[in-house]
């Protein structure tokens, strides 16, 4: 298990997107990890993180379940197509089996559950990076 | 001191006419010896039976050996040997238990100028019987009063000329002198309605009026002392006069229950928006702890205070979100005897679609509002009317789940006349005329997991604020329901 200066490390060198509908969370973790020296990209909407998509490929996709208009699902369906490189991450304040289900089988590599803290979000992105280090060749 | 009649003396004939046109029959008996002599009447034929000649006391008195007990001869002269006034009594015979209206005096008889018996016998049968009839019927009626599970009271120029059992159980005993629009015990919330409806059977607007109301035994507003009746007046005619009848049933274990009902509905309103409050309360919850790990990371770094302050002032607004979403819950869920006050319906609007604005975004519901940039106030009960409108943003929306396209729901509000109206229509598949009538019928519900209380609730709930709640196509293409209530009257 890579230790904290690493996992930071190494997300320095990736491009990261969060949607999600909540001022709060956007702002906080946009803080969170400037304050460890990388950049986190964030929209507000499903519709707003496609088109975030479409400008720029991104290596690791975080996204809240409950989005107004499309929601978290459908727009990870949208992000097979678009960008079937990233690595997926879903937020939810209220798991259900369906939705897990759901996930699955839409290649999601991590869930967090609501509410949560850093240390849940970078447990979940240690375990990410570590997966990318063994299935990708070395660059 | 009255004077005895002149006696005139009369003959025979003359005697005999005035005894054949009597109704009824009429006999005369010598006084000493009992003995018939003579028998005359238009009821009577002559003397069929032969009874001239014979004891009187063995005619009318099946083998009687001596007078009659009940003989009122010795009634018939006075001391001074002068015929006294006539004696006018009620008989029955034993013989045939028909009545009779005997008229009794002493008369000097024309052949001889001696006083005798004259008794003058009318079949009151008829009418005694008719009067037996109806005591009995009284009777009948009086018990059917006093044993009536309803209470009953009698009014009559305001003053109460009779109380039942029940109703003095109810009410326990009340002044003599009453009043239902001035009576101190009506609970004050329903004092306006008690009123209008007196007012209303007393003008003589409408011929009977219903309705429930609160009030306390006795006048001393104590809340273990509060019953609900349901009570009905109408003025009747009672012994020739105008009198106010009201007769009142405690609903007390049925409001009881009424209650429970509204408490569940409300938990499962609660219930439906409940994943959306969680997600209220985590979404905060995580913003808090990410700030707090992002504040623990940069504390003591002079470098870092700016940052360190706009976390602060970050934190402060996630807390308040917290409480704001806390409080929100409480104040619908808050179980507790209706509470009426002056509120905009506007504000009520907004908090309802806060309550359920997760769960209408979770079924992809679209909402927009029209609502009045001013209403007039409205006397309401602002956390029943919540959950009428939380019943129907939910139903709504569940209406739409699954519907392709894009789900819309319109909420407005507005005046017409004395009336503020709130509307809330969607582009769901509508209420079906066949249907529209039943819909706010307890147990009725089209959906496959509804209890069908729901929309029975908020039909009561409107109505116990004297508005009115109506389904109704939508332009939108779907239903559309609009609640009416009554702007509160001023002063």
């Amino acid at each position: 298990m890579a230790t904290r200066t690493d996992l930071f490390g190494a997300l320095k060198e990736l491009s990261l997107l969060l949607v999600e509908d909540d001022e709060l969370i956007r702002d906080s973790l946009r803080l969170f990890f400037e304050s460890e020296g990388c950049r986190l990209n964030v929209r507000e909407s499903a519709e707003e993180g496609l088109a975030a998509i479409r400008d720029q490929a991104y290596d690791i996709i975080i996204t809240d379940f409950r989005l107004p208009g499309m929601d978290g699902i459908d727009f990870l369906k949208s992000v097979q197509h678009l960008c079937p490189a990233a690595q997926k991450i879903l937020l939810t304040a209220y798991m259900n089996e369906q939705v897990l289900a759901e996930a699955f089988r839409l290649g999601v590599h991590q869930f967090i559950e609501k509410p949560f803290s850093s240390d849940d979000l970078e447990e979940a992105l240690a375990q990410l990076v570590e997966r990318r280090a063994n299935t990708l060749p070395p660059a | 001191m009255s004077r005895p009649d002149p006696v005139i003396p009369l003959r025979m004939e003359e005697l005999f006419a005035i005894f054949n046109a009597i109704e009824g029959a009429v006999y005369v008996a010598d006084m000493e010896s009992y003995e018939v002599l003579a028998v005359a009447g238009r009821s009577g034929d002559g003397d069929p039976d032969g009874l001239v000649g014979r004891k009187c006391y063995e005619r009318f008195q099946d083998g009687r050996q001596g007078p009659c007990p009940f003989c009122t001869n010795h009634l018939l002269v006075g001391p001074d040997g002068k015929p006294n006034r006539p004696v006018v009594w009620e008989f029955q015979n034993p013989r045939n238990q028909a009545w009779y209206l005997c008229i009794d005096r002493a008369i000097p008889w024309p052949p001889d100028g001696r006083l005798v018996r004259m008794e003058i016998a009318i079949d009151i049968s008829e009418r005694k019987r008719a009067e037996e009839a109806l005591i009995r019927s009284e009777q009948n009626f009086r018990e059917l009063v006093e044993n009536s599970l309803v209470g009953i009271l009698l009014v009559q120029d305001g003053e109460i000329i009779y109380q039942n059992p029940e109703q003095r159980r109810l009410f326990g005993v009340l002044p003599r002198s009453f009043n239902l629009e001035t009576f101190p015990g009506i609970h004050p919330d329903d004092a306006v309605k008690v009123r209008e409806s007196y007012r209303k059977i007393s003008g003589g607007l409408s011929a009977q009026v219903d309705l429930d109301f609160r009030f306390y035994p006795g006048g001393r507003q104590r809340p273990e002392n509060m019953k609900w009746v349901y009570c009905r007046a109408r003025p009747i005619d009672y012994q020739g006069r105008k009198t106010m009848l009201i007769s009142m049933m405690d609903i007390g274990q049925s409001k009881e229950l009424e209650r429970l009902i509204r408490v569940q509905d409300k938990m499962s309103s609660l219930g439906r928006v409940a994943a959306g409050i969680a997600h209220e309360i985590r979404n905060p919850l995580s913003g808090l702890n990410i700030y707090l790990d992002t504040l623990e990371k940069i504390y003591g770094q002079p470098e870092e205070a700016a940052k360190a302050g706009e976390i602060f002032r970050q934190l402060r607004v996630a807390s308040g979100k917290i409480e704001a979403v806390i409080r929100r819950v409480i104040d619908f869920a808050r179980p507790g005897q209706p509470h009426f006050e002056e509120a905009d319906l506007n504000r009520l609007v907004e908090a309802a679609l806060g309550l359920a604005a997760v769960f209408l975004r979770r079924h992809g519901v679209r909402v927009e509002t029209a609502l009045a940039p001013e209403l007039p106030l409205v006397l309401l009960d602002p956390q029943l009317i919540e959950q009428v409108l939380v019943n129907l943003f939910t139903n709504s929306a569940e209406a739409m789940r699954g519907m392709d396209g894009p789900r819309r729901i319109r909420v407005g509000s507005g005046v017409a006349g004395e009336w503020v109206e709130v509307w809330v229509e969607d582009n769901g598949p509508g209420v079906e005329a066949a249907v529209r009538d039943k819909i706010f019928d307890p147990f009725f519900t089209t959906k496959p997991d509804g209890t069908g209380i729901g929309l029975n609730i908020s039909h009561r709930i409107i109505n116990d604020h004297q508005g009115r709640l109506l389904v109704a196509d939508s332009a939108l293409g779907g239903a559309r329901f609009v609640i009416s209530l009554p702007v509160a009257k001023k002063g």
